[in-house]
């Protein structure tokens, strides 16, 4: 099958790189990644440059829980224009994906920069359950 | 480490802009109270963790994910200042 033709390859387009100057939680090392918006889709792919084997599906966190970036611009965390992103993840048997929004991404295009919040709020849970595709 | 003793309702403070208050102590378990600037994080140790954690699993999961969200087709953006929010 022609990789274009495989579903389960996402083709990513316009890859930005983005410093994160403080790495992700955990994993300070990791500051260069490439983000790209996967066509036809909410999602974002994003790939560490420093240790590619670390990557990360993620969409916008108002996808997950829908006024978001509303609730942290008022907090004073994140500003007008930046995005905010949660990590998708794979948990359970039989398994289910899963929003960080714990600890979303912030990315600020205009100066390709990003950090990753940690929040303290039950209205953001570590694991917010997704709905699957149908 | 600096270790100091407090009582209920005893302050201390980090700089000059955060102050750790002793609310309540319940048995094995203290109440504190944190006044600090907005840009200020304030959270448990064991969050820090469990994100970094979660990070890790996402990145490990990431293979059956690409397979779980192949039927997805939220929105045609393919521009990262374009989120196209379904």
């Amino acid at each position: 099958m022609p990789a274009s033709e495989d579903k389960s390859v996402i083709q990513a387009a316009d890859a930005s790189e983005i410093v994160f100057p403080d790495g992700l939680v955990g994993l300070p090392s990791l500051t260069r990644h490439r983000l790209t918006s996967v066509p036809d889709s909410a999602l974002y792919e994003l790939v560490s440059s420093d240790d590619p084997t670390m990557g990360f599906i993620a969409t916008s966190a108002d996808n997950v829980k829908p006024g978001t970036t509303d609730r942290l611009r008022t907090r004073g965390l994140v500003t007008e224009g930046e995005l905010v992103l949660a990590i998708l993840a794979v948990h359970g048997d039989p398994p289910s994906i899963t929003a960080n929004l714990a600890g979303p991404l912030v990315v600020d295009m205009a100066s390709a920069t990003a950090r990753q919040l940690v929040l303290e709020d039950a209205e953001f849970p570590l694991q917010a359950h997704v709905e699957e595709p149908g | 480490m600096l270790v100091l003793t407090r009582r209920a309702n005893q302050a201390l403070r980090v700089g000059a802009n955060v102050e750790v208050r002793v609310v309540r102590i319940e048995g094995d378990r203290v109440v504190l109270g944190i006044k600090a600037p907005r840009h200020v994080a304030v959270v448990r140790s064991e969050l820090i963790e469990e994100v970094s954690v979660e990070v890790r699993d996402a990145s490990d999961t990431r293979a059956r994910l690409r397979v779980m969200l192949a039927p997805l087709h939220l929105s045609e953006s393919t521009s990262p200042e374009d989120p196209g929010v379904a």
